[in-house]
Order: structure tokens, then C-alpha cells, then sequence
């Protein structure tokens, strides 16, 4: 049975991949009326100044003058292999450029995600728990506030207190881990509030389903309840949830690089729009849709774990 | 079968049973031989005039109830008071967005100046004011994109099922599988930069969701008994998609477009504030914000204070669309 | 030991001890936005060791809210407002939750409602009674399991060890609420409270889980307190019977003491309108013609529903059968494809060759348990699925493979009313708009016409025509199905497809509803095919019954010959589970002039069945019985 469903899994995110990366070719390379004049700008030259003949032979460089199925399938087959191309502002592999900022950026994602669950699970968990009415109503309205705020605003306002005016941090680069900091807490706030709001809300609903009455009834306490009950249950919802942010945490990262002037992923896909330099674009877009697919994937084959109905339940639909 | 439910009983449960919203022993479920009569009575007196009445009274009702909660009043003052200045920015200011004052650069906020002043003396508020009229603009403009595709696709989806779900339903996969802002990012270079490029950029974003939504409800709906009702009784799809699956999937797909409206919001000051948006001296807010990281050691308002006010903007939204939910259940 | 020594065993208990639990004027109130409401007023209980009591009400009674206080499970909003509670001697009325924790599984066990959704779905069953079994203290870490599947046994699971390894959705509801059981047992408490231990299951099920319940409360010197919406099942069970309504005590006393002699008017009407609790221990059938062979038979029988409104449906019955029938369904099965699934069964066969007539002007009620697949037979009848094989004939004209087009103007000869009057009805729309709609839907009358009828009808279904502005939010549950009911008179039908239509409703308005049924087929002719789970429900309307067991027609006939001498052991299990039976036969033998006898044959043979078919554990009914017979003597 779990076999059955590892595999259905694995197919199902290898097609979302594929049709991820068909999504984006078909933007990128269908969508503008002439993508030549999109690289010849990345490039910085004037398309007045080029010749026809020019034209021709760019067009040829980068396959564009062949049928589109054509181009299609050979950067398909490309991608397949791990050739990203070629940057058109800065000349270099998109791979290289990619392995150049990759740390970076996995540094912070880790570091902020690790910050998110444990800002978001703690909040949730208080929320619902604690019994003083003015904690219980502030720790279940901070979650709102954490989402509306802007994220960049977040991260303009952690400069001004803990860099400019406290000096605890660096207030830009990525030279070791006091860097890390406050880019780390503006790309949890709003993931953790997300996650806060959900889980407050799914944990409270499992409180009051009917099997928690029966668990009260047995004498059990309200940690054992909380945790051994209505957490897993709870959970859920809250892992679907988590599934989404964190394969949202490159795009985070595009915003909180901007910020703190990292030099990571995130930094170099508002670059590469800028300059409207596709293939780095397209790079960078397939990579966080991997990296969506993946950890959703993982999240897929916790979920038996905590629910036995998934697998052991009979399809009916 | 809907008897006296066990220990369960949520607190709006105990209140039905109490107030007696179900056949209450107390009030005999027959109205009686003089009760009919008594309402033959009020049919001749008018009916009209009762439903009218009743109409009004719910109204007063949710009147009343919005009224209960002071913060609700004012996130909606809030929110009347951005689209005022969005289409008449002139009303809350006498300043020119556009004009320098290069005497009065970068001064802190005061009662002249309540935002303060940028590095070529124009007035922060105006700024932002007149900012609204562009943020506003491409957050309609996308919120408008998102609810009629969204719909559509819902409603087409939900309702007729099939193969065109399924297929549906893959696409959303997909298309929720490249984050949100990346995709904008991925259509703002195809499109290239400016207002009606990011709006539709942040269109695309929020479609699926909205479409999956839209698509729940109306499976909700469609597979009540009173769907079946009404098609026993002789209605034709049509009617029912109209009259009746349309009206009762409408509420929470109205709390989310609401809760969209934050969201586009911050998608597209996101956008601003990476340099993707309109060309200066226009400024959308994110736009103004990011002008102002330039001076965040010297004049932190510059950045913060708008940033606040997009925050403040967005945090009304959700609100409004919370209580609506609340108010509707 | 027999019956009689058990019970003289517990009253001898009952005088020596100082009672489980006491209380006192207790007062509950809810609050909410600042408005105040009584959910219990003064009330007072007090239960005895070993002693079972039951207390009976209908939603809205307080009487769940009751066993809440005593566990101290108030939901949010509610709490004790006057009076005590005394559990085991000690004050818990405003205990600490430290203290009404070491009461909960120790002292007071509770059986939930729904088993179905009572038990944590991501937990193993061993767990999760496990939990309950270390709240004793006393049980050493190594004799755990063996504990576990001790309780797990004793509330009669079968294949302790394998259910202890299960997940809760991998049981069926039996099981879950057995259990249950097992988990209020663990703890070794003095009383356990049943909150409508059975409701949610099908009454064969319910009838062997609370034998088997009573019987482990009765060899452990437990009591118990049932919380029932069901008069007969209180009747059955209890020692004392409690009569709540409207958060008050109406009348309580032993049981037979309540159903001979009822006090209060209230009670009256909960007796009458119980449809196993008939006087003379019968269920009331109200058509009873159909029976030409058995001639007297006929009249007695007739009872609260029959009186108001008597029946022509008799020579209806006896002239009507040459006549073409209304509906006829042939031999109509239907198959649904299962998802592939490793026992590589393709398709389940939901209903198997099942022919039913319904004659013109008659009602025929089909009476299966959930699964039987009375629900696919409908579907089938109205059109909504095509069947794999058979007919179905409207008039004689057959309407098997009628397109949703060639059927409408059918739709108009025949409609249906659902299950549930809380979701059959369209929240936006207010009574006249649904009542109307099967109107406009097809294109009948104009405007004036159709207020005009939209006044009879109101006035059909008894209800006030100012209702006709109101939203379905603002009516009560039988007021909500009687607009239901004038929906589908709207555009005059001949046939009316009844799905469960009292089954979401509480007693007194099933009975309202069902004497509605029966007065509008009276005066305007029409036929129904009534669908139900109970067939007591069903005796009050049908003149015909098929009984549907696992997708196969086990039994059809004239209600009174169904009722009378039922051919198969599946019918004769459905009429022995009928709560109330037990009680209410105990005059028979005692007191002969409490209720009049019409057909001694016909008592005779019910209390034949009610001896050889009493189940597992067999000592309970007779025991019962004498005890009633005791009190009445």
C-alpha cells in the first residue's frame, strides 16, 4: 500500500516539475512578441543599431530561428541534464552563476524556516493553551499583524532598530552568521504568522471535536490532551500549509536579499528581471519549483505518518 | 440524525438548543387551529409591508452587529479613506506630489509635513496619497483580473466536473507550485515593467487560489439536498447555477476577495519596491519606500512611515475580511 | 443467580450506601454576547449505587447539558449557576479542573454520542483505551496490554489483540461504540453516563450493545445514567425514568409507573408519540386493512394517529389491486463500480432485483438499516440513476431510460421530500420562493395565481401564511419540513417520495409531520413510497411495507400481516429491537385493564417472540419483565 503511494507521489511531482518548466517556456518564449529583442536589451544594446544579418545569426546563437517544438524539446532535454545556458547581461553559465550564490541563499533559508516553525508552532501552541485571557487574545491576534505588514517594511524597520540604532548586526551583506539575523526574522515573520494562524486555528477545531471530549472524559490532562490528541490532528492542515511557504522561501528570499544586499539567488533574480536576461530567469524559476515539488513531496509521504487514513483508507473517488 | 448532540456541544449549539432555534418542546412545533387563523388575519393585513419590515429589521441587525466592533469601524474608515484619496488625492492635501522644495529636504514629520519630507523636499503624505491612486489602480485592476477568471473557472469547474476538473485541477498544482511572486517576476520579464504589467502579474498569482475556492463551494453547494430539491422540482441547470449554487457559494468566496485585496497589495508594493513598477517621479508606495532606504541612518520615516501605512492599509483589509466571515457564520 | 435475587440484591445496595451522585436544585445557564438563557433549571437527581436511571427528553431539554455539569464539561459560555452537585459524597459543583479530573474515568466513565467520530482517528484503538486504563494507578507498565485486551474482551469485541492494533476507522460503528464502552469500563468508575449511546447506529446493533452495557453495569455493581431522546429506550433500561423539558423535570418515577400512569401532559404526548410504546405493548399500525384474511383483526389495532383521521384506505387496499399501480419498480438492480482494490471485487451490487408496486393512492413504506440500499432503490424510482437491470414504470408507462427531458413532464406528476428539513430548503430563499419554485420552474400560472396558491398550500401544511417571508434560519425543524412537504404538493402531484422525512425530527413533531402525511393523503389522494430506518415510524403511514435487507427485498406485505407474522428472521430482529417493547408489555400479564386488547392472537404472538428471540445476554428481558411485573402488582 505505502508503496503504491510513494510511487503515485513521485510521478505526480515530476509531472508538476515538467509542467512548471512548460509554464514558464511558454511565458518567456511565446509571450513577448520578439524575445531577440528582450536579450538584445539584457545585453545592452540598441536594437536600432544591429543589423538584419546580425539579427539572423543572434537569432541562431540562441536557437530561436528553429520551429518552437524544436527549441522546446532541446532546452527540455537541456534542463534534464543540468544545462541552465547561458547569462546574456553577464556572460558567464547560468550553473556557475547559480553554484556561486547558492550557499548564501541556502544559509538563509534554512536559518529563516528553522526560525518560522519555531516562532509559529510556539504561538499557535500558547495561543490555544494558555488560559490568561489578555495572553491568550494578544498571542492569537499577533498573527495578523505579522502577515500585514510588508515584508521589506519588516526588514527597513529590524535595520533601523538592531543595525543603525542598537548595533547588534550588520545591517547588510552575508559575511557569517550575525548576517544571517535579521534577514533570517523578516523572511519568518510573515511564514510563521501564516503558519500561527492556521495551526491556532486547526488546533482549536481539534479541541473541539467529539474524541477530545471522550479523552477529557477519561481524566487526561490538558498537556496530554493538547499534544497526544489534538496536536496530531491538528497538524494536518498546518503541514500542508508549511508545504507551501517552504517551497515559497526562494521567492522570500528575492525580497530579504534586496534588503540586506546578499549576494544570493534572491538577489540575482531581481537582477536577471531587471536586465530581463531569460535564461537566468528561467533558471532560477525551475530551480524553486523543484524545490517546491520536493519538499512537498517529503510533506507527502510524512502525512501516512500522522493520518493512518491515507493509506490505509479505501480510495473511493 | 440532528437530535440533542452530546458533550460536544459548541457554544452555538447550546445557544440553539436554548433559544429554542429547533423544535423546542416548550414551543409545540403546530401553530394550532387559532393560529392559522390568526395568520389568515395578518395575510389580509398585508404581507408586503411584514416582508419589507423584515428585511429592514436584518438589516438593523448586521447594522447593529458591524457597530459592536469598534475595530471593524475603523478598518472600514480606514479603507473609504484610501479609495477616497486614491481617486481624489487633492481633498486631504494641499501639496503638489510633484513640486521640490529643495529648502524644505528631508524634514521630520510635523503638523505641516505629517509624513515628513523627501530628499527633494516634497511633501511624504501628498506622496503617498497621490501613490494610492497607482497602487490602487493596479490592485484593482488585478483583484478585478483574479475574481472574473477565478470565477469563472470555479463555477465552470465545480459545476460541470469532468474531465475539465481534472485538468483544472492539475493546472492549479502546477500553477501553485511556482511561488506566487517568482511567477510575477516570470511574467514581468516577458511583459516588461510598469503598472499594467505587475497588476496582471499579480493577477495570474491570485487566480488558482481563487478558482479553488470558487470550485469548493460550488461542489459544496451543488451536493445539497436542496440542489436535489430544486431539481425535482423541475429547475433547469441554468436556474440552479443562478439562483440557487451562485448566492450560497458567494460568501466565502467574497471573504477571500476581500482578503485578496491585501494581498495584491503587498504583492504589488513588493513589485514597486524591487524597481519593477512605474516610472519616476509616479511613485507607487513600494516605490516610495524603497527611495527611502537611501536615507534610513538620517530620515527613517522616509521608508517607515509609508511602509507602516501599507501595512496598516493591508491589516484593515484582513480584518474587514475576518469579521465578514465571522458576521456571516 | 436469577433475575429476581440480582434485583433485590441491588435495592438491598441501594438502601445501605450513600448515593454516587447527588443533585440539588442544580441551575445551568448559557451566556452569550451578554444574554443570559437557561439551559437547566432546579433540578434534582440523585442516583443510587448500582441504580439505573434515564433521563428523557427532546433537543433543547437540557438533558445533555445535565450529564455535561456532572462530568463538569460545560462548553465554553455555560456554567452552574445555582444549586450543587454532589459526586461520591464530595462537593464538585465548583471544583478545580484538578479535582473534576480525578472524578473523570475514575469515578463517573462517559459512552459518547457518535462513535463514530468519538474516537482519536490518528491513534491505535490499544492507546487509546490504554490512556483510560492507567488512570487506575494500580496497573503495573508490564501488565498494561494484558489489561487492555482484558477491557477490550469484556465490552465484547471480538479479536482483542488485532482491534487493540487497529486504527478507529478500520471498525465499524458497533465496534467503535463497544469500544467506547471498553474505555468507560478501564477505569473502574461507580457510573457511567451514556449520552444517546445508540442513536447513531442501526437499531439491531443498538439493541445488543445496550443489553451487553446493562448487562456488565448489572455484574459490577455500576450505575448508570442514560441520556436518551427516546422514551422506549429509557423504558426498557431504566430503573428511574427522568421527563426533562425545556431544562426542567416535567415527572420521574419507575418506569412502568410513568407509561401506565403518566402525570403530565407532556409525558403523554412523548408516549403517544413514541412509536414502539403503544399501551398494549404493540406497534401502532395505522392502515391496518389489507389483512381480507384476517378480518377483525383489522380494527384493533387503530390507535392516536388512526382516530383523528379514519383511514378510507382500507377499501382503497381491497379494491385496488387489479388497478394499475403508480409507481411499479421490476426486478431493478443496481450495480457501482468499486475503485480497483486488492480482493479485485469490480462492482457492488447495491440492490438486487427488487420489485415493488405502489398502488394508486396507498402509501408503501420501505424499511432497510443503512447500507440495505433503500436510498439507491429511491434514487432509482425518481430518475436520478439509471439501474443495471429492471424497470421502473410510471402509470404503466416505463420510464427506465427517460432522458432528463422526456421525464419532466413526469417531475411534475411525481416529487420528492428529503431527509433533512435543515439542508433541503435554500437558505436564501425565503418559504414562498422554495415553495414556489417547482412553479416557476414550470412556467405554471402567474403572479396572482401563484400567491394564491402559495396560500393554500400554507394553509395545507398548516402553517401561517405570514410565514411566507421568512428565511429557513428563522423555523424550527418540523416547521422547516412542512414547507418542504408544501413544495412538493406545489404542482399537485399524484406520487411523493418520503426519504426519512421524520428521522431528523424529534418525537412529538414525527408525530405531527406523520399525521400531517396521513391527513393530506386523506384529501387529496396521493400515494407515497415512504422511505424509512424505523419500522415503527413506518407502521404509522404505510399500508403496504417491503422490508430491504443488503440490497434484497426479504419481506413485503400489508403492514398489519408484516407487523403480525413476519416471515423472515431479519424482520423478526427489526420488530424485537423496537425500544419500549419490553416495558410496555409488562400490563399485559399484570394489569389487564390498563389498555384495551383487541386481538389477543396478536399479543399472544408478540410475547412469544419477545421470549425466543431475546438475545444475548438472555436473562435480560425477562428480568425486566418481572421487575415491571413487581412494580405493577
Amino acid at each position: 500500500m505505502y508503496a503504491r503511494y510513494v510511487s503515485g507521489r513521485v510521478l505526480q511531482a515530476v509531472l508538476v516539475l515538467w509542467a512548471a518548466y512548460t509554464v514558464t517556456f511558454i511565458v518567456l518564449y511565446l509571450l513577448p512578441s520578439d524575445p531577440v529583442q528582450l536579450l538584445l536589451a539584457a545585453g545592452n544594446v540598441d536594437v536600432t543599431q544591429v543589423s538584419p544579418d546580425q539579427l539572423a545569426s543572434l537569432k541562431h546563437q540562441y536557437g530561436l530561428d528553429q520551429p518552437v517544438y524544436v527549441q522546446y524539446f532541446t532546452q527540455l532535454f537541456n534542463f534534464v541534464t543540468g544545462n541552465f545556458g547561458e547569462s546574456i547581461s553577464k556572460n558567464v553559465p547560468v550553473t556557475q552563476l547559480l553554484g556561486q550564490r547558492l550557499p548564501s541563499t541556502l544559509a538563509l533559508g534554512a536559518s529563516a524556516v528553522a526560525l518560522a516553525i519555531v516562532l509559529g508552532v510556539g504561538t499557535a501552541s500558547l495561543a490555544v493553551f494558555a488560559r490568561v485571557k489578555w495572553l491568550k487574545v494578544a498571542l492569537s491576534r499577533l498573527p495578523s499583524i505579522g502577515v500585514s505588514l510588508p515584508p521589506f517594511f519588516v526588514g527597513l524597520l529590524l535595520i533601523q532598530v538592531f543595525a543603525f540604532q542598537l548595533r547588534w548586526f550588520p545591517a547588510t551583506g552575508d559575511k557569517g552568521p550575525q548576517s544571517l539575523v535579521l534577514p533570517s526574522i523578516m523572511m519568518a515573520i510573515p511564514t510563521a504568522a501564516l503558519l500561527a494562524q492556521v495551526l491556532t486555528r486547526s488546533l482549536e477545531d481539534a479541541l473541539d471535536e467529539p474524541y477530545v471530549v471522550t479523552a477529557r472524559a477519561k481524566g487526561l490532562s490538558r498537556s496530554v490532551i493538547q499534544w497526544k490528541h489534538a496536536f496530531r490532528n491538528a497538524a494536518l492542515p498546518a503541514l500542508t500549509l508549511l508545504g507551501l511557504l517552504l517551497g515559497a522561501t526562494l521567492t522570500e528570499a528575492v525580497v530579504a536579499e534586496t534588503v540586506f544586499t546578499r549576494n544570493g539567488i534572491g538577489e540575482l533574480a531581481q537582477e536577471s528581471v531587471l536586465a530581463q536576461d531569460i535564461p537566468v530567469v528561467q533558471a532560477i524559476v525551475v530551480m524553486a519549483a523543484a524545490l517546491f515539488v520536493v519538499v512537498n513531496l517529503v510533506i507527502d509521504l510524512i502525512y501516512p505518518l500522522l493520518d493512518p487514513r491515507i493509506v490505509h483508507g479505501q480510495r473511493v473517488t | 440524525m440532528a437530535l440533542d448532540t452530546a458533550f460536544t456541544t459548541s457554544l452555538e449549539e447550546a445557544e440553539e438548543r436554548t433559544f429554542g432555534a429547533r423544535d423546542t418542546p416548550g414551543a409545540p412545533d403546530v401553530p394550532g387551529e387559532s393560529a392559522a387563523s390568526d395568520s389568515e388575519r395578518l395575510a389580509k393585513a398585508g404581507h408586503p409591508v411584514a416582508a419589507r419590515s423584515a428585511r429592514r429589521e436584518r438589516l438593523a441587525y448586521t447594522a447593529h452587529r458591524v457597530l459592536r466592533r469598534p475595530g471593524l469601524v475603523v478598518a472600514i474608515l480606514l479603507i473609504i479613506f484610501v479609495i477616497i484619496s486614491a481617486v481624489f488625492p487633492f481633498v486631504f492635501t494641499h501639496y503638489d506630489p510633484y513640486a521640490t522644495v529643495p529648502i524644505d529636504k528631508l524634514k521630520a514629520p510635523s503638523l505641516a509635513h505629517l509624513f515628513g519630507t523627501d530628499e527633494l523636499g516634497r511633501d511624504l503624505f501628498t506622496r503617498v496619497l497621490y501613490g494610492s491612486t497607482l497602487t490602487i489602480q493596479a490592485t484593482l485592476a488585478a483583484v478585478a483580473i483574479a475574481i472574473v477568471v477565478g470565477l469563472a473557472l470555479g463555477v465552470v469547474t465545480g459545476f460541470f466536473g469532468g474531465w475539465i476538473d481534472v485538468i483544472f485541477m492539475r493546472f492549479v498544482d502546477v500553477m501553485l507550485a511556482i511561488p506566487r511572486l517568482l511567477l510575477a517576476l516570470v511574467i514581468v520579464t516577458a511583459l516588461g515593467f510598469g503598472t499594467i504589467p505587475i497588476s496582471i502579474a499579480v493577477a495570474v498569482g491570485i487566480v488558482p487560489g481563487f478558482a479553488r475556492i470558487t470550485r469548493s463551494e460550488v461542489l459544496k453547494v451543488k451536493n445539497l439536498p436542496y440542489i436535489e430539491a430544486a431539481r425535482t422540482g423541475g429547475a433547469s441547470w441554468l436556474r440552479i447555477l443562478v439562483r440557487h449554487i451562485l448566492p450560497n457559494s458567494w460568501g466565502p468566496v467574497f471573504v477571500l476577495a476581500v482578503l485578496d485585496f491585501g494581498v495584491a497589495i503587498l504583492a504589488i508594493s513588493a513589485l514597486s519596491f524591487l524597481g519593477f513598477g512605474a516610472a519616476p517621479p509616479a511613485a507607487e508606495w513600494g516605490t516610495l519606500i524603497a527611495n527611502g532606504r537611501n536615507f534610513l541612518i538620517t530620515s527613517p520615516w522616509l521608508s517607515l512611515l509609508p511602509g507602516l501605512f501599507v501595512g496598516l492599509v493591508v491589516f484593515s483589509l484582513n480584518h474587514i475580511s475576518k469579521s465578514i466571515e465571522e458576521l456571516q457564520r | 443467580m436469577s433475575a429476581t435475587e440480582a434485583v433485590t440484591a441491588v435495592e438491598a445496595v441501594d438502601a445501605r450506601q450513600t448515593p454516587i451522585v447527588e443533585i440539588n436544585n442544580l441551575s445551568v445557564t448559557y451566556s452569550r454576547e451578554g444574554r443570559k438563557s437557561a439551559a437547566v433549571s432546579d433540578l434534582t437527581l440523585i442516583i443510587a449505587a448500582g441504580e439505573t436511571v434515564a433521563i428523557v427528553g427532546e433537543s433543547g431539554s437540557g438533558k445533555s447539558t445535565t450529564a455535561n455539569a456532572l462530568l463538569g464539561l460545560l462548553p465554553s459560555g455555560g456554567e452552574v449557576s445555582g444549586g450543587s452537585i454532589r459526586i461520591d459524597g464530595a462537593d464538585t459543583t465548583r471544583a478545580s479542573e484538578k479535582v473534576l479530573r480525578s472524578i473523570r474515568g475514575r469515578v463517573i466513565g462517559l459512552v459518547p454520542q457518535d462513535p463514530m467520530v468519538a474516537l482519536n482517528p490518528t491513534l491505535r484503538i490499544g492507546p487509546q483505551v490504554a490512556e483510560a486504563v492507567r488512570r487506575r494507578g494500580d496497573v503495573p507498565k508490564r501488565s498494561l496490554d494484558a489489561e487492555v485486551v482484558e477491557v477490550l474482551e469484556a465490552a465484547g469485541l471480538d479479536n482483542p489483540v488485532l482491534r487493540a492494533r487497529q486504527y478507529p476507522h478500520e471498525l465499524s460503528g458497533g465496534m467503535r461504540q463497544r469500544v467506547l464502552i471498553a474505555i468507560a469500563l478501564a477505569g473502574r468508575p461507580q457510573l457511567i453516563v451514556a449520552d444517546e449511546p445508540t442513536s447513531a447506529l442501526d437499531v439491531t446493533v443498538q439493541k445488543r450493545i445496550l443489553d451487553h452495557l446493562q448487562s456488565l453495569v448489572r455484574d459490577r455493581g455500576i450505575s448508570l445514567l442514560i441520556i436518551t431522546h427516546d422514551l422506549g429506550v429509557a423504558a426498557d433500561r431504566a430503573d428511574r425514568v427522568l421527563v426533562m423539558q425545556g431544562g426542567r423535570v416535567v415527572e420521574q418515577g419507575r418506569p412502568a409507573e410513568i407509561l401506565v400512569a403518566p402525570a403530565e401532559d407532556y409525558t403523554r404526548r412523548l408516549i403517544a408519540a413514541a412509536p414502539g410504546l403503544s399501551s398494549d405493548g404493540r406497534v401502532k399500525i395505522r392502515h391496518a386493512g389489507g389483512s381480507a384474511a384476517r378480518g377483525g383483526a383489522a380494527t384493533g389495532p387503530a390507535t392516536s394517529v388512526a382516530d383523528r383521521a379514519v383511514a378510507p384506505a382500507g377499501s382503497v387496499t381491497a379494491g385496488g389491486d387489479t388497478a394499475t399501480p403508480i409507481l411499479s419498480i421490476v426486478g431493478v438492480t443496481k450495480d457501482y463500480r468499486l475503485p480497483r482494490s486488492p480482493e479485485g471485487q469490480r462492482t457492488f451490487r447495491a440492490i438486487d432485483a427488487v420489485s415493488i408496486d405502489v398502488p394508486a393512492g396507498q402509501t408503501v413504506g420501505l424499511v432497510g438499516e443503512s447500507g440495505s440500499g433503500k436510498t439507491t432503490t429511491l434514487r432509482v424510482a425518481l430518475g436520478l440513476e439509471k439501474p443495471t437491470a429492471g424497470r421502473v414504470l410510471f402509470e404503466g408507462v416505463d420510464i427506465t431510460d427517460a432522458g432528463w427531458r422526456e421525464l419532466r413532464p413526469l417531475r411534475k406528476r411525481f416529487q420528492l421530500v428529503h431527509q433533512n428539513p435543515f439542508s433541503s430548503l435554500d437558505p436564501k430563499f425565503t418559504v414562498g420562493q422554495s415553495i414556489l419554485e417547482p412553479l416557476v420552474s414550470f412556467g405554471v400560472g402567474d403572479r396572482a395565481s401563484r400567491s394564491a396558491r402559495l396560500r393554500e398550500l400554507l394553509d395545507q401544511v398548516a402553517l401561517p401564511a405570514a410565514f411566507a417571508d421568512r428565511r429557513p434560519a428563522e423555523l424550527s425543524g418540523g416547521q422547516r419540513q412542512r414547507v418542504a412537504i408544501a413544495r412538493a404538493l406545489a404542482l399537485k402531484p399524484d406520487l411523493v417520495f418520503l426519504d426519512e422525512p421524520v428521522s431528523a425530527l424529534d418525537v412529538s413533531v414525527q408525530e405531527q409531520i406523520l399525521t400531517l402525511l396521513a391527513t393530506l393523503q386523506d384529501e387529496l389522494g396521493l400515494s407515497y413510497l415512504f422511505i424509512s430506518h424505523d419500522l415503527a415510524v413506518v407502521a404509522q403511514l404505510a399500508h403496504r411495507v417491503a422490508v430491504l435487507n443488503r440490497g434484497v427485498v426479504v419481506e413485503q406485505g400489508a403492514t398489519i400481516d408484516v407487523f403480525a407474522n413476519p416471515q423472515s428472521d431479519y424482520t423478526k430482529a427489526l420488530l424485537d429491537a423496537i425500544p419500549g417493547r419490553a416495558t410496555a408489555i409488562a400490563p399485559v400479564g399484570g394489569s389487564a385493564d390498563s389498555a384495551p386488547v383487541g386481538d389477543g392472537a396478536d399479543a399472544a404472538s408478540v410475547v412469544a417472540k419477545n421470549a425466543s428471540l431475546a438475545t444475548a445476554p438472555s436473562a435480560n428481558a425477562p428480568a425486566a419483565n418481572e421487575k415491571l411485573q413487581e412494580v405493577a402488582s
